[in-house]
């Protein structure tokens, strides 16, 4: 039976992360499977209105300004006007709204509620409960998520901490993990420039069946705190004074990128270690394949979709064991380590090792496989039987 | 799409005649120009066009005058003798055009009843293709022939070339219905024709034609008066600037401070402005001095020339006489004192506790007598200048005969010259007041354990030692206390300085519009409006028939305003950036010194 | 029971709560049993802190009053500092010195450099605050010496910790007062001294504090006994307040803390942010 489903958050497209993409593939999906989608967002500086993306999918950008940090301002009620007209006119049976840092998706799940429409709330995000911030936004989630009638989180960790803060019932969260596009992360040799992400390092001769010699680390995150920007600092401390074949190349951009580069100056890094600063999202996949391991240090993560991608390109992955991390991936595609400096080098270093042994696991084989556990049409498919739970609930 | 046919509602045939004009780009429009009455050699006919055909047509559009069609007036029609045997059917195959025109007017009536339009096929025959309606617009050929197209941004040849070489964007029907008038006026030259038929067919030898000139060439006693001595005129103007030229052009004015001080001075910016103007005007015409330069604009240059000069000795033959001079010169020295005598009153209570503030009294002190001794060197600097007062005054009065922009222009920097004073405490007072703001964000940064790295351009962190936090800490204290008293100072010498700036910026806003004004377009605006066209408005007058539509087209004077916007004269010296508010109030803040803005150029430090 | 991972389906449907559910939780794990007599001998932290504010404003006072001559408060601030001086290297036995590299000399010039720049800049610093009202600069100081009591580090790890704060709030207040006294050899003399007390002394204390324990809690009743019998000298109800702020920070709020952990109801999970333990500050700044 399809839906008209209304798909509402602060962050969507032209911005790109996580969030956005995850709306944005399951939106397409979906539409595929033959439901109405729409896509509910803030104006982006010009850009306010209506627009059309690909098989037609419309999006609103309601007039909204943002406040703080992308999102809206969270007054309630200055957006009720605009939802109830999206809703009324887009006939919308189930509003879905995304990510407990959008203040449009809780003012929505709220007029949702109001209004009698079935919603689903999918968190992205992992909370703590001890600090300031943690205990208000828990108090506005158990709110919003009073009125919401189903729940999707992208973890197994994620749902006993939704449950926990929210006060819900565990049985009316659903565990539907993120998927990546395959098709579009794959391993061989980058479309762009081939030289571009690549240190050819002539003097240090190595097995010639890989494209330079060296093993290249990337690391590609936004640098703020949550992401362990210190300890990456740190790791590329010591693994570049202990090891003189690995290389770095770190992209993304952000508050802490001071301390990567002031790290560089310090240990006179400038060959070893590339900060590549903000990367377009085209861009990431020709980064990824110019690399041999990919590095996390997130001191929290619900998902991480990086991880995955890197996968899907072949890579192999250490990452610090917190959040949902350790359920992503097997344990022979995924190392992982405490949060400390001397457990992360350690577990780098055994990678690097594997890599120049030629013991690591072959690219095409890793692609295939993660391509077999994550898809977004399974995703969609599983949203699907939430949404069709809800509105049977709903009618009964 | 319709057929449009303009057709001038002075020469409305009594009899049945050939309707001569050109088709107007590639639309289905005719422009009559004139009616040629029977009867008509074809071949003098296309002689007299042949020699009529405008010689500097513009290659993109074919303006030429050719024969379009015939009008019959009914219950007139007059089979021509049969020995010519021309018939109106023949005419088309003699004269061959791509199109033929048949316009049926009933005798008497300003509408005509029917228009065929007859198209000429790849074989030569002419087949009846006739839109379903067409357009027929009665135009005043007179008004249409002397007025000035100014709808489009621009009216002469040069960028209507550009306009129509880009094929998907055509010029206007409008503006190529005014330049087909325009290219075309030699047909309106030769003298009208005979009545008697006799006379004619005896000379055997003139067309008989019929436009708005009908009695003969008009024209203005004084315009044709005008045109002859411009000549003369020229040379004499010519010759005066290339005596002048070498004061300009000069190259001693490359060395160092002399290109700034001209820069500061609005004096020499006003005169250099008005000898680029009689440059313009009176440079020989085959140079092509940018933007190019029309007769009308040559008139509003020298009209606001003339306007300029004669405020100049109106404001001179009010002042000299009455011995208005001699009481300036005297008021200045007691003005000075005057000014003077209120900023020390000013710096006193600065030194005071002004409005009730704590200020340090030992930097206010300090400060205050600092400024105090400054006030005691200008005035004696000033007592030494009054003997030389009056005759500067009085020569430079005689300036204004080139007029009361000139003599604005000197009163700016007769005020620049006066305020010095004010000018050295702002920039002493900002100087300082920036000194503090920076020491103080510097060891602010110094507590947060950052630095600023003027390599990198960006704020670094840094390890500094214990003697540097405690020295830091010590300044920091000694800095943030004496800050409200520099920054009061400061505030105070910087609204003096705006304020003197402010009085400089009207007067230069009034050079600017002098400078400005066209004052000949508006004069011509507002005296006789239609010579300057805004646009055209069409009201409906009758519909005879089903397929015609008769329309009187009426041109729109341009508004006034549109009039200022579009000859507005352009002065290449006095610019005026009016400064962002903001941004005005962030340079203040932060102790940069405030540029005046009503300056081009490099202005002041 | 199904395993916890997301790239195997197990045929459950997604809304499915298995037995292991919430099995990581964990409740109260870092709630620390707290002793009170610890509690109690740690809080002597705080208690000298206060006590050197006391002792601060203490001399203000004397110089003010004219009791105190600044010769005799500049030579015993001096010798006391020279004495401190030279604990500080003996403690240890010389181990500090030679781990951070800073010879006699330099300590020297920053001694010199410092004492000539404030000998200096002592008139000037006499009459920053000479046109502000007594109240503003009373109000002030209050302000400040709260500031550097709440910023300073008394070695626990907390967000809130700001050494170098904390010694501007206490200079800045250490201006403020000595800008008021009378001369300025003075103010020469208050400024030499809050900086011995506010920025030297408390290098000394942490060092003391870490060699032994019993010279920890020495110190801490030498404070409260100077200080409680100066005040009972200048102002008898200051030393009456002052001996019942000390009472209820020694004893009544470590008594409270202790019974307030009863109430503690923490959640930890894999959810948590991750902890940095490693010393990040070689790498850092």
């Amino acid at each position: 039976m399809p839906h008209s489903i209304c798909m509402v958050s602060d962050f969507f497209h032209p911005n790109a992360g996580g969030v956005e993409s995850h709306v944005y593939q399951l939106s397409q999906c979906l539409v595929e499977r033959g439901h109405r989608v729409v896509v509910v967002t803030h104006a982006y500086g010009d850009r306010a209105g209506i627009r059309y993306l690909t098989n037609g999918l419309r999006v609103y950008y309601l007039p909204l300004r943002p406040m703080y940090n992308q999102a809206t301002a969270p007054t309630l009620f200055h957006s009720l006007a605009l939802l109830r007209c999206v809703f009324i006119r887009e006939h919308v049976t189930v509003v879905h709204a995304h990510s407990a840092f959008s203040s449009l998706a809780h003012d929505a799940l709220f007029h949702a509620a109001s209004f009698g429409l079935a919603s689903i709330f999918t968190d992205h995000s992992l909370f703590g409960f001890a600090d300031v911030s943690s205990v208000l936004t828990n108090a506005l989630l158990r709110a919003s998520l009073g009125g919401a009638t189903r729940a999707i989180c992208v973890s197994h960790t994620g749902r006993e901490n939704t449950a926990l803060r929210a006060a819900m019932p565990p049985g009316r969260i659903s565990v539907i993990p993120n998927a990546v596009d395959a098709t579009r992360f794959t391993p061989g040799p980058p479309t762009g420039n081939p030289d571009s992400t690549c240190h050819d390092r002539a003097h240090l001769p190595r097995s010639v069946d890989r494209r330079c010699a060296g093993v290249t680390v990337v690391i590609i995150s936004r640098l703020v705190y949550r992401k362990g920007v210190d300890l990456l600092a740190g790791v590329l401390a010591q693994l570049a004074a202990t090891r003189s074949d690995l290389n770095f190349v770190i992209g993304g951009e952000g508050p802490k990128r001071i301390v990567l580069e002031e790290l560089r100056e310090q240990h006179c890094l400038h060959d070893r270690v590339t900060l590549l600063g903000a990367l377009d999202h085209r861009q990431v996949r020709d980064v990824l394949v110019g690399g041999d391991i990919f590095l996390n240090t997130s001191l929290t993560e619900a998902f991480c979709m990086a991880i995955v991608e890197a996968a899907s390109c072949g890579l192999q992955v250490v990452s610090t064991h917190v959040g949902g991390v350790p359920e992503v991936l097997p344990p022979d595609l995924l190392t992982l380590c405490k949060p400390t400096v001397r457990d992360l080098c350690a577990g780098v270093i055994a990678a690097a090792d594997r890599l120049l042994a030629g013991k690591a696991p072959d690219r095409a084989t890793t692609h295939a496989r993660v391509r077999d556990f994550y898809d977004w049409r399974d995703v969609a498919s599983r949203t699907e039987k939430v949404s069709n739970d809800d509105s049977s609930q709903n009618d009964n | 799409m319709a057929a449009k046919v303009y057709f001038p509602s002075c020469c409305l045939p009594a009899q049945s005649a050939v309707l001569l004009g050109c088709k107007l780009g590639r639309r289905d429009s005719f422009l009559v120009l004139a009616t040629m009455s029977f009867p008509f050699t074809p071949n003098r006919v296309k002689s007299f066009l042949a020699s009529v055909a405008p010689r500097d047509t513009p290659p993109w559009c074919d303006f030429r005058p050719e024969v379009l069609g015939i009008c019959n007036v009914s219950a007139d029609w007059r089979v021509l003798d049969d020995e010519s045997s021309l018939t109106a059917h023949s005419l088309c195959k003699i004269f061959n055009g791509e199109a033929w025109l048949e316009v049926e007017l009933h005798a008497g009536s300003t509408s005509p009843s029917s228009c065929n339009i007859y198209r000429r096929d790849t074989n030569g025959h002419y087949n009846l293709r006739s839109p379903r309606t067409v357009v027929f617009a009665h135009y005043n050929q007179r008004e249409a022939v002397t007025v000035r197209w100014l709808a489009e941004d621009s009216s002469d040849f040069t960028s209507m070339e550009e306009q129509t070489a880009d094929v998907t964007k055509e010029p206007s029907e409008m503006a190529l219905f005014f330049t087909a008038l325009s290219c075309n006026e030699q047909i309106f030259l030769p003298p009208p024709c005979e009545d008697d038929l006799e006379e004619k067919q005896s000379t055997g030898s003139s067309v008989c034609l019929r436009h708005w000139q009908d009695a003969g060439p008009e024209g203005s006693i004084v315009v044709e008066l005008g045109k002859a001595a411009c000549r003369p005129i020229r040379r004499v103007g010519a010759w005066f600037l290339a005596l002048v030229a070498p004061l300009f052009i000069c190259r001693l004015w490359t060395i160092a401070p002399l290109p700034w001080i001209g820069d500061c001075l609005s004096t020499w910016l006003q005169l250099h402005h008005q000898h680029d103007r009689l440059r313009v005007v009176f440079s020989p015409p085959v140079v092509k001095v940018p933007p190019r330069l029309t007769p009308p604009r040559c008139a509003d240059m020298i009209c606001s020339m003339l306007l300029d000069s004669l405020l100049g000795l109106l404001l001179i033959s009010h002042i000299y006489p009455h011995g208005h001079l001699e009481a300036a010169t005297d008021a200045l020295p007691v003005f000075t004192q005057a000014v003077a005598g209120h900023l020390q009153e000013l710096l006193q209570w600065l030194m005071g506790a002004p409005a009730g503030l704590k200020l340090n009294s030992t930097l206010a002190c300090t400060l205050g007598r600092f400024f105090l001794y400054h006030i005691h060197l200008w005035l004696s600097y000033v007592s030494m200048l009054v003997p030389y007062v009056g005759p500067v005054l009085w020569y430079g009065g005689l300036l204004a005969t080139l007029g009361v922009s000139l003599l604005l222009s000197m009163l700016i920097d007769i005020t620049s010259l006066l305020t010095v004073h004010v000018y050295c405490f702002y920039v002493y007072a900002a100087r300082l007041y920036r000194l503090q703001v920076c020491g103080l964000s510097s060891l602010w940064r110094l507590f947060r354990g950052k630095k600023w790295n003027v390599l990198r351009h960006r704020v670094d962190s840094c390890q500094y030692d214990v003697d540097q936090l405690f020295l830091g800490t010590l300044l920091f204290t000694i800095l943030l206390f004496l800050l409200p008293t520099t920054a009061l100072f400061y505030l105070v010498f910087t609204l003096l300085r705006l304020m003197v700036i402010g009085g400089q910026v009207v007067l230069s806003r009034t050079i600017w519009l002098i400078n400005g004004l066209p004052v000949f377009s508006l004069v011509q605006r507002l005296l006789c409006g239609y010579n300057l066209a805004g646009g055209v408005e069409f009201e409906v007058l009758t519909q005879t028939s089903k397929s015609i539509l008769n329309v009187s087209m009426q041109i729109q004077p341009l508004s006034v305003w549109a009039v200022l916007r579009r000859f507005w004269l352009p002065s290449r010296v006095m610019v005026h950036r009016s400064p962002n508010p903001t941004q005005l109030v962030a340079t203040i803040l932060s102790g940069e010194l405030v540029q005046p803005w009503y300056r081009g150029g490099s202005g002041w430090g | 029971m199904a395993r916890k991972v997301l790239y195997e389906r197990s045929g459950l449907p997604d809304n499915h709560v298995s037995r292991n559910f919430l099995e990581t939780l964990r409740r109260n794990v870092r709630v620390r049993k707290y002793s009170y007599w610890s509690v109690v001998y740690e809080s002597g932290v705080v208690t000298q802190q206060l006590g050197s504010v006391c002792i601060f404003v203490l001399c203000w006072w004397l110089m003010e009053t004219g009791t105190l001559v600044p010769s005799q408060l500049f030579t015993s601030s001096l010798a006391l500092s020279f004495l401190g001086y030279y604990l500080y290297d003996v403690i240890d036995g010389g181990t500090g010195r030679r781990c951070s590299g800073r010879t006699r000399l330099a300590d020297l010039k920053s001694v010199l450099i410092f004492l000539s720049f404030t000998y200096g800049l002592s008139p000037l610093l006499k009459t920053l605050t000479e046109t502000i009202s007594t109240d503003t600069i009373y109000a002030m100081t209050t302000f400040m010496l709260l500031g550097h009591l709440l910023f300073f580090d008394y070695g626990a790890n907390a967000a809130i910790v700001s050494s170098g704060l904390s010694l501007n709030m206490a200079l800045f207040a250490s201006v403020c007062l000595a800008s008021r006294l009378a001369g300025p050899l003075h103010t020469f003399t208050l400024i030499t001294f809050a900086c011995e007390l506010f920025a030297l002394w408390p290098l000394l204390q942490k060092k003391l504090k870490k060699q032994s324990t019993g010279c920890h809690g020495m110190l801490t009743v030498l404070f409260a006994v100077v200080v409680v019998t100066a005040l009972a000298m200048v102002a008898p109800a200051c030393a009456a307040l002052a001996i019942v702020l000390l009472f209820l920070l020694s004893f009544l709020i470590p008594l409270w803390l202790v019974k307030l952990q009863l109430y503690k109801d923490n959640i930890h999970g894999p959810w948590d942010e991750a902890e940095i333990k490693d010393d990040l500050s070689g790498v850092l700044h």
